[in-house]
């Protein structure tokens, strides 16, 4: 192996226990907290037509209505129920984190096992272009995006879809040059298993776990970054999320607190619950 | 350790009260802005974030009061001759710049042909081709001769419009645009900078030889660069902040009923003057070619609503295409047969022969804005939506809208705020003229060609004779109503807030702080 | 380690250069051009391609990229067009501001995130566990605007312990020590908001990776030895689990400035995140790229100084440092 040491350790997979090793019965408790609360958000996303009371984008109400029974969170300035909005919302924003955690690991998952597998100098570029994606401030370049291009959903999942996945690859990369070394892959190769065999066999099963750690914090990233965005004014109008609710509300902050709190909430309740879910999985 | 962190913020709060009620002696105000000015030569650029800050320690020729009618600055008095081809000032004496030079005729026929003519787009492109040649007869008098008669010269003429830079500054040192002294300014003004900190804070002081007697009244300006208007409206209801130049509207009502803050309403300042949100139609487009088109889409929307919610209720229903604010030429008869009025909107898309499919969808047209009009676009989309048009926002930023706007003419409506100014001449001419279709920012958005509409303009602005004008402007906007090339949503006006221990705020100036004071 | 340190710097060049080439060709393909911004609302073709040949934007692209990188070989990032000054020291102008509130938010993030995540891994299945993750998580999940103005209302205008905005009080002329006091009384909301938001994502690291290494065979024999569990944890577990928090920690310093670009709008706070908003709405292209290259730079910068960090804890690594410099 050459001289890199210092990368070979930063894209270590945390350790597996050993066999022997004391290790406590898989704990099933995140896992179900986080499809508690993640259930109530897939419905919104998925039947959003179907549970939303009204139609999240036309004025139905007085405006600045505070929240009763027939509009739970209240009306917006529009008067516009902001209940219908959450629930639509909720497709934009775990369409966005889905999308952008599935690009990563596409592009993630090729660069890795490539690099890993082919070596030499294909490994040296792919790891140096790795390496650049990685230091690119993604905020910004987002910022760059949706300022000079339009700030539609579809730019910030290519976005992020495309610079989020260089933590992924390392990982991938790691794990697929530890394989390629060992006497049963070499095996499996002399004996006519071919590549995708091997990484589908191998490779990924021995890596998912701290793939699944990397694609939660890529998903919840994705989410912030889409409301960061909005509290900068550039996002799309034309569809309702929760980062454009909570900049609505911006300029309501003290006439109508329901306009930003629930969004808010929202918002912290859906990343936990991606968080959970994936931390649970990570465990069994 | 979460100990520590708890006392040691304790002991901080204890530490630093606030000392809001600092200032009362000092003399000081602080000015919330949103952006950083960057440089201070008034000269070389519209831009407001440098107007706002500059325009203080300069002057024009002359002033304007509320009613934007023209005072004096640096000209005491003026006289127009009857053809309005030729205008005398007669400069104020004992002026001097804040150097110790003192101020001449001179600097002002440097400034117009050196740095203006060059450089100040608004006032290059309105009068750099109408004057003939500017003539210092003497120190104190200067004369402008124009190519043809010119009537609404006095209103470009204040600082915010033709600021009077330093001659014998800017004569040395290099283009304008890149000269030291624009970020050490020397002008006439009331105050003179006193320190910058590129980002955050620019400070002016009093200018203790002001050439008006007793002005100004405040020891120091303090402005402090706050981009989010949430935050500009919290430190001025703290105290930490005097004067917030742009109250959101939304926040108006409350503030109102908060103590200690005095509000203005003002429909100019320093970015522009008597604006009105206007969609415009882009005329090379098929979908909306259709007269009864651009009638349905105007029936459609329900402006009112727009002054309610977007405004809250600061600004009016726009009643004709120039501005109520410039009275003599505003012509309400214009659009007097337009009305809210969605069942007639459907009518006339009918005849278009635009008609519904079985879910009421008819077309879709885009229509691309800066973000900060989402709240428009979303409340036209609504509207629209009723009527079975679908309108898909496209915000794009101030460089792309205008990229995609002017050069691409890639847009079927836009959404534009076209500030009228003081004169139809200098901000209403430029959205209509034939010879203004092109790349040019903020021209002739929807390529309206109307050669009576030409000539109109023209004869306008070669008199300075108001009857005659008016009655231009008038038939103009006849004709404009019937055509439709663009549709006049609402007229804004902004309201400026600053703490009540402070009164004599000109918030429609650029010199907006030279007569405040501490009651 | 000289020798290797060199090497790693040296390294930096082709990669900046291809940073800069990738955000280059962003900004230089994007609509719209400085020209709005510059010239103002009412501006003339004939001053519109003033501005354009000024800044050479007349030329084609592929001529343009090559001064471009002749410059930056040089170790040149041109003139702001906005400022009127050279790139870098406009940069330079804001840096010090962004780094008053990262500063102290990686600092004490990381030594208090440590000591949580250890507490976490220690007591799992405790009350004690539960709380500590449910805090962190939602820390980590709120917005970091909406965090900032949660506190701002709080403790700013409820409260009135801190000013609302800005860096120093403009009223006031302070000099010396009682400026810094100032300037640290403003630092207070803003550094909590990014604080608070960093150390979630360190408690949430630190404890994964101490609870794996509490599974080793390593650490039970600490234990066997008669090791108290913290004892154990402090000594032999966090050595060899703190190398992945480090890591990441490093990693997320551009994620950090991200965060400051928000929390300096909420708070005002003249930094650096403020410079690359307004550069992008007015097409300041060079500023762009300079920023962005900056803050590339400084990831990893951040990126190296792990990995010497790494060589400091982890003797293994300092063997294959030695090795590398052979």
């Amino acid at each position: 192996m050459r001289a890199e040491p210092v990368r070979m350790w930063r894209g270590r997979a945390p350790a597996t226990p050993l066999p022997g090793a004391a290790r406590p019965a898989p704990r099933k408790l995140p896992l179900v907290i986080g499809l508690v609360l993640l259930m109530p958000f897939a419905a919104a996303a998925l039947l959003t037509g179907l549970l939303a009371p009204y139609d999240p984008m036309a004025s139905v109400a007085a405006p600045f209505q505070p929240p009763s029974l027939s509009h739970p969170f209240g009306t917006d300035d529009l008067g516009r129920d902001l209940l219908s909005a959450i629930i639509a919302g909720a497709r934009t924003s775990l369409t966005a984190g889905l999308a952008v955690a599935a690009l990563s690991a596409l592009i993630g998952t090729a660069v890795g096992v490539t690099a890993g597998f082919v070596g030499g100098w294909t490994d040296d570029l792919l790891m140096r272009l790795t390496e650049v994606v990685q230091v690119v401030p993604r905020f910004f370049v987002a910022i760059l995006v949706a300022g000079l291009f339009g700030g539609s959903l579809t730019n910030l999942i290519l976005v992020l879809g495309l610079m989020s996945w260089p933590g992924l690859a390392r990982i991938v990369r790691a794990e697929a040059l530890s394989l390629r070394a060992r006497e049963f892959v070499q095996a499996a190769v002399a004996l006519g298993g071919g590549p995708l065999w091997v990484i589908r066999r191998h490779v990924l099963p021995n890596a998912v776990r701290p793939i699944l750690a990397t694609l939660s914090l890529i998903v919840a990233g994705a989410i912030l970054t889409e409301a960061g965005l909005s509290y900068l004014g550039l996002s799309d109008p034309n569809v309702v999320s929760w980062g454009r609710l909570i900049e609505n509300a911006q300029a309501f902050l003290y006439r109508a607190w329901w306009l930003s709190v629930f969004p808010g909430l929202a918002i912290v309740l859906a990343i936990v619950a991606v968080t959970q879910v994936i931390d649970g999985l990570r465990r069994e | 350790m979460q100990r520590t962190l708890g006392a040691t913020l304790a002991v901080a709060a204890l530490l630093w009260m606030p000392s809001a009620s600092a200032q009362e002696g000092g003399g000081t105000a602080v000015i919330a802005i949103d952006a950083d000015p960057g440089h201070f030569n008034p000269g070389i650029t519209t831009g407001a974030n440098v107007h706002v800050v500059a325009d203080s320690m300069f002057n024009g020729l002359v002033g304007l009061d509320e009613d934007l009618s023209p005072v004096p600055d640096l000209a005491t008095r003026w006289e127009v001759s009857d053809d309005s081809r030729e205008y005398t000032f007669h400069l104020a004496p004992n002026v001097r710049w804040h150097d110790g030079e003192p101020f001449t005729a001179d600097d002002v026929k440097f400034t117009f042909e050196n740095v203006l003519f060059e450089h100040h787009s608004r006032t290059k492109a309105g009068l750099g081709d109408v004057v003939a040649e500017i003539a210092t007869p003497d120190e104190r008098t200067v004369v402008f001769r124009m190519k043809e008669p010119y009537g609404p010269l006095l209103q470009r003429l204040d600082v915010t419009e033709a600021p009077i830079l330093p001659k014998h500054v800017f004569e040395t040192g290099g283009d304008p645009a890149g000269h030291p002294a624009n970020l050490a300014p020397v002008g006439t003004g009331p105050f003179r900078l006193a320190s910058y900190e590129a980002g955050d804070t620019v400070t002016l002081e009093r200018n203790p030889d002001y050439f008006k007697d007793g002005l100004p009244h405040l020891e120091r300006l303090i402005f402090r660069v706050i981009p989010d208007e949430t935050t500009q409206v919290l430190a001025l209801q703290q105290g930490e902040v005097d004067y917030v130049n742009r109250v959101p509207l939304a926040d108006v009502e409350r503030l109102e009923e908060a103590d200690g803050i005095a509000l203005l309403e003002s429909s100019t300042g320093a970015g522009g003057g008597n604006c009105i949100m206007t969609v415009s139609f882009n005329l090379e487009r098929e979908v909306v070619q259709p007269l009864e088109v651009r009638q349905a889409i105007a029936d459609a929307i329900d402006r009112q609503r727009v002054v309610d919610q977007v405004l809250f209720g600061w600004g009016a229903v726009a009643e004709a295409p120039i501005s109520s604010a410039i009275a003599w030429a505003h012509w309400p008869p214009s659009l007097e047969s337009y009305e809210h009025d969605p069942a007639k909107a459907e009518e006339l898309l009918d005849a278009a022969g635009r008609a519904a499919d079985g879910n009421g969808a008819r077309f879709t047209i885009d229509m691309v804005h800066f973000p900060t009009f989402n709240k428009y676009a979303e409340v036209m989309k609504q509207d629209l939506a009723g009527v079975g048009i679908d309108l898909v926002s496209r915000p794009l930023d101030r460089a792309a809208t205008v990229e995609a706007i002017f050069a691409q003419r890639d847009f079927d409506t836009n959404l534009i705020s076209y500030c009228n100014g003081t004169d139809p001449d200098i901000g209403v001419k430029r959205m209509y003229v034939s010879s203004n279709i092109g790349p040019v920012p903020f021209s002739n958005a929807a390529a309206y060609r109307n050669e009576k509409v030409d000539e109109l303009f023209d004869a306008a602005g070669r008199t300075s004779e108001r009857e005659a004008r008016s009655q231009a402007y008038h038939e103009v906007q006849e004709i404009l109503g019937r055509e439709l090339p663009y549709w006049w949503l609402v007229e804004t006006t902004f309201v400026t807030g600053h703490r009540d221990t402070l009164e004599g705020f000109s918030p429609w100036t650029g010199q907006f702080a030279e007569r405040a004071r501490y009651k | 380690m000289g020798r290797y340190l060199v090497r790693r710097l040296l390294q930096l060049v082709p990669m900046l250069l291809g940073i800069g080439t990738l955000v280059f060709f962003l900004v230089h393909l994007a609509p719209g051009g400085p020209v709005v911004a510059l010239g103002g609302e009412f501006v003339t073709a004939e001053t519109q391609a003033a501005i354009e040949r000024l800044y050479g934007l007349d030329r084609p692209l592929f001529e343009r990229y090559l001064r471009f990188l002749g410059l930056l070989l040089q170790g040149e990032l041109g003139q702001s067009y906005g400022f009127k000054a050279p790139v870098l020291q406009v940069v330079l102008e804001r840096v010090p501001a962004t780094l008053i509130l990262m500063v102290p938010a990686i600092v004490v993030s990381a030594l208090l995130g440590v000591g949580c995540g250890a507490l976490a891994a220690r007591r799992r299945g405790t009350a004690g566990e539960a709380i500590v993750v449910t805090c962190t998580l939602v820390c980590y999940a709120v917005p970091i605007f909406w965090l900032g103005q949660l506190l701002l209302f709080a403790l700013s205008i409820q409260a009135g312990w801190f000013p609302t905005h800005g860096m120093v009080d403009p009223r006031a002329d302070h000099a010396g020590l009682a400026h810094w006091l100032d300037v640290a009384h403003h630092a207070v909301l803003p550094c909590l908001t990014l604080t608070l938001h960093q150390l979630a994502f360190t408690v949430l690291i630190s404890r994964a990776s101490l609870t794996a290494e509490m599974q080793r065979p390593y650490f039970t024999t600490a234990l066997a030895k008669g090791l108290s569990i913290r004892r154990a944890q402090y000594a032999h577990a966090l050595p060899n689990g703190i190398l992945p928090v480090v890591t990441l920690i490093g990693n997320r310093v551009g994620w950090l400035i991200a965060g400051a670009v928000l929390v300096e709008n909420v708070f005002a706070w003249p930094g650096l995140g403020r410079l690359i908003v307004n550069a992008s709405l007015d097409r300041d292209y060079p500023l762009i790229i300079g920023v962005l290259l900056f803050v590339a730079a400084i990831t990893l910068v951040a990126n190296l100084i792990t990995d010497l960090v790494y060589g400091l804890i982890d003797p293994r690594i300092r063997q294959g440092e030695a090795l590398d410099a052979r």
